[in-house]
């Protein structure tokens, strides 16, 4: 394969990844916007319901004896249908009211352990789970101590259709501009390649002529043409005229 | 026939790296649109219902104090309450109050229009208006475009590159090698042919004078088959030395091959050339995780170490691995397209599988693979070809591992996150790899590459500061969060070590000054002291590393400094104050290594 050739190879390539790349882009970052957007809504549910745990709280009672937090919690999930549940936790990660009443008492999962050591920014944190999304606060008292958690399980099928969708679209767009940019790429790749090395190929051709070309290429090809055939030409009217001259010798 | 240089070579890969920008940078915009055009609506509905909830519960607030008979004009605290559910509500732009009569009581801003919401109460009525508008959407939009900009300008020069390469590692020594061939041709000496054997048109144009060539050879072989004739019936030497007077005006006036070999030894530069690309895309496939290590490591949680050696010991594990990888690389089991073929191949599987790697001890094995695969393969590429290492080699070599590779992975990373980052840099090696291993035999021993002298000490000296900068402190720092962000903070580093190869030592001995006394004295922006410790490292590195010409990189010195340093990071908290440390030890390097070499060239 001609070395030109290949280098258009590569810039295909360089090209094509590049492609997927902005369309990586565009899917991640439209994906994480809705995700965001819609987890701002639950965080702002979630800021709501932690206030009114605080007031609670701030009267003095432990949390896990402040009952109305239970329904503080159901109230929560029925405002908004991609709750899934609600749970408020002790520090020690032990569940102490839950929209399902079956796992109080419980211990909350691992993964939710790993965030509240490692990933608590702005006393929030979040896990992801398969087909869900846990958005969590840290509860404080008065004295800004943490007295528990509360964490909010949303439903990830919305996203989930929304990265569907948005899939959809970019491939479809992306198999209509792809090769559009790639037959542009390669044409204007051969074309700077050819211009490149045009004036070898008028080398190549005078070169390969026994008398003048019509284009000579740039004159200093052309001259060196020239002279490369003016050599040869002395060259071998040398060899024969000696090799006539040799012959003759025993004539003489 | 006009030899290559500067603009022949430049321009036509300037056209392609616009042609190419251009053209991503316009298909970028219409994935974009399509990608808006989907998520819109969802996006509409998503910020609509936050703010209509926003509204509903402030306005329910409003009625509660109404409720106990607080007048709508006797609120205290209301402008900052409402200041700050703004501030904490990215879905709502601002709020306002209306009396009864529609007056504004309070107001975030001015004209806040909207959404109402009623408050009623039994002794007031008022009006929440609530301004819908999401500043994460338009931030966020805004830097995606900045995002697929920069894609398109990576595209584009990366392009530019392979462009340029080609034309200077391949053309270029092709069209010397055909004038070359002319003028002797043109001067009599038909001594060599080229053997050319390609279907480019500068094989074609070999061959075409190859085809002249050949007539001399006929005429040389009708006369040489005179004079066996003549020699043949001279008995007594006297028709000899008339052959031979008839003989001496031409032996002197060309030069001829004593045999003609058909199996001439063809030009090894094509194998240079493919060695230089396979090693550039190895370097640049594996630089591209180093953004990445460090803060991967943090995030597996392992308490048996101190928690400044938790980013630092998968690297250092990686470096001794690398060289265990190359030394076995440059013995006759790195020759073997084979073996260098599962090295491309562990490589890949090590990297994609760091996907699904939740343990710490995983994560330094995973490296430690990798290091000692990478070590082997770019060993066994070039161990036997010392002359790759030249001024515009290396500097090929750092624009793949120190910009395009970093920004590529950023980009990537901003995109799909960490994890698929390095699926997809380990799917890619994979994929890649029939083309990465090469059929390239060194086929004679290793040469003792020279270390560089003076500069030598000087690398050594640089990497004490950069390679954990490049390592530690931007990953776990500033691109902990922010992979695109980390990411420009090492194609920095990368760009202005491209830029010291250039630049008189003088110059960049006075950007290092500055840039050491700005991190010391000038308030910056948190973000700023690792961009300017890249460029001022980056600088110094490059005119260590560009030298000594056409020295490799003296990779002992770049080694050990890089260890010492990671040590170093390891037991020191990281600092602007340790930055501009950093910045002096580069100065220091410049300082040595020019002074050194200056008594070096005085002793002659």
């Amino acid at each position: 394969m001609p070395p030109s050739l290949r280098i258009i190879f590569a810039l295909l390539g360089v090209v094509s990844a590049t492609l997927v790349l902005c369309a990586a882009l565009v899917f991640g970052s439209l994906d994480r916007l809705a995700l965001r957007s819609s987890e701002a809504n639950i965080e702002f549910l979630l800021s709501q319901l932690r206030d009114s745990v605080e007031a609670n709280v701030g009267l003095g009672l432990p949390l896990a004896n402040i009952r109305v937090v239970q329904s503080l919690v159901e109230r929560a999930k029925a405002a908004d249908g991609r709750v899934l549940a609600v749970e408020v936790f002790s520090p020690t990660g032990i569940s102490l009211f839950n929209t399902d009443r079956g796992v109080v008492g419980e211990d909350i999962p691992p993964a939710w352990h790993v965030a509240i050591r490692n990933r608590v920014i702005d006393d929030r944190w979040r896990v992801e789970e398969l087909g869900e999304v846990v958005v969590g606060e840290v509860i404080r008292n008065d004295f800004g101590e943490p007295v528990g958690h509360l964490a909010m399980t949303i439903s990830d099928e919305a996203r989930q259709d929304h990265a569907g969708m948005l899939l959809e679209a970019l491939l479809g767009r992306l198999a209509i501009v792809a090769p559009i940019v790639l037959a542009l790429v390669a044409l204007a790749a051969a074309l700077l390649f050819d211009r490149t090395t045009r004036d070898v190929e008028k080398l190549a051709v005078r070169l390969r002529s026994d008398g003048p070309a019509a284009d000579a290429g740039t004159s200093r090809d052309a001259g060196l043409a020239d002279r490369v055939r003016q050599t040869v030409g002395e060259a071998i009217r040398d060899f024969d005229r000696a090799a006539t001259d040799v012959m003759k010798t025993d004539e003489a | 026939m006009t030899s290559g240089h500067g603009l022949r070579i430049w321009m036509p890969a300037a056209a392609i790296a616009v042609i190419v920008a251009l053209c991503l940078g316009i298909a970028g915009q219409f994935l974009f649109q399509a990608g808006l055009r989907q998520s819109s609506p969802i996006l509409e509905e998503s910020t609509q219902t936050g703010a209509a909830a926003v509204g509903s519960a402030i306005a329910a607030q409003f009625a509660r104090a109404f409720d106990l008979g607080i007048p709508v004009d006797r609120l205290v605290g209301v402008e900052n309450y409402m200041e700050r559910i703004v501030e904490t509500s990215p879905q709502v732009s601002g709020l306002a109050l209306l009396d009864g009569d529609g007056r504004v009581i309070n107001a975030t801003g001015p004209d806040i229009s909207g959404e109402a919401f009623p408050i009623s109460a039994d002794r007031s009525n008022a009006t929440l208006v609530v301004a819908q508008e999401s500043p994460l959407y338009d931030q966020a939009l805004w830097r995606l475009q900045m995002s697929l900009i920069l894609a398109a300008v990576l595209g584009g020069v990366v392009a530019g590159v392979v462009t340029g390469s080609f034309l200077t590692f391949s053309q270029r020594p092709a069209r010397d090698r055909l004038a070359r061939s002319l003028e002797r041709v043109a001067n009599g000496d038909f001594s060599q042919a080229s053997a050319a054997t390609g279907r480019d048109r500068f094989s074609r144009a070999a061959r075409a004078l190859d085809g002249w060539t050949d007539q001399v050879d006929k005429a040389r072989q009708r006369l040489a088959e005179a004079v066996a004739t003549i020699r043949a019936i001279d008995f007594d030497g006297s028709l000899g030395r008339r052959v031979d007077a008839i003989l001496e005006p031409i032996d002197g006036k060309y030069s001829l091959a004593e045999k003609r070999d058909d199996d001439a030894a063809p030009n090894d530069s094509g194998d240079t050339v493919d060695v230089i690309g396979r090693v550039a895309m190895v370097v640049g496939l594996y630089a591209a995780a180093f953004p990445l290590v460090a803060n991967f490591a943090i995030d597996r949680e392992f308490g048996a170490i101190p928690a400044g050696w938790i980013p630092v010991v998968p690297l250092m594990v990686e470096l001794v691995s690398l060289a265990l990888g190359a030394v076995l690389g440059l013995s006759i089991a790195g020759r073997l397209g084979s073996l260098r073929c599962l090295g491309i191949l562990v490589l890949g599987i090590a990297t994609a599988a760091v996907y699904w790697c939740r343990t710490y001890e995983l994560f330094v094995v995973l490296r430690s693979i990798t290091g000692l695969a990478v070590g082997f393969v770019l060993a066994g590429l070039s161990g036997g070809l010392p002359r790759l290492f030249r001024h515009r080699t290396t500097l090929l070599f750092a624009f793949a591992g120190l910009v395009a590779a970093p920004l590529f992975i950023g980009l990537l990373g901003e995109a799909l996150g960490r994890r698929a980052a390095f699926l997809i840099l380990g799917g890619l090696s994979v994929a890649l790899t029939p083309f990465l291993v090469g059929s390239f035999r060194t086929g004679e021993g290793v040469h003792r590459m020279r270390a560089g002298g003076a500069w030598g000490w000087a690398q050594a000296l640089v990497a004490l500061p950069a390679v954990p900068l490049l390592l530690v402190y931007i990953p776990a720092g500033i691109g902990f969060d922010n992979y695109l962000q980390g990411s420009l903070a090492i194609a920095a580093f990368g760009l202005s070590c491209l830029l010291g190869f250039r630049i008189p030592l003088a110059v960049t001995g006075a950007v290092v000054v500055i840039s050491g006394l700005a991190l010391v004295l000038a308030p910056l922006d948190p973000r700023a002291p690792a961009f300017i410790a890249s460029a001022a490292l980056g600088l110094a590195a490059g005119a260590c590393l560009g030298r000594p010409i056409p020295a490799p990189p003296n990779f002992l010195a770049l080694a050990v400094g890089g260890l010492a340093g990671l040590v170093a990071v390891a037991m020191i908290k990281p600092s602007t104050a340790l930055l501009a440390g950093g910045v002096a030890v580069a100065l220091l390097a410049l300082v040595a290594g020019g002074l050194l070499r200056h008594r070096q060239i005085a002793r002659g």
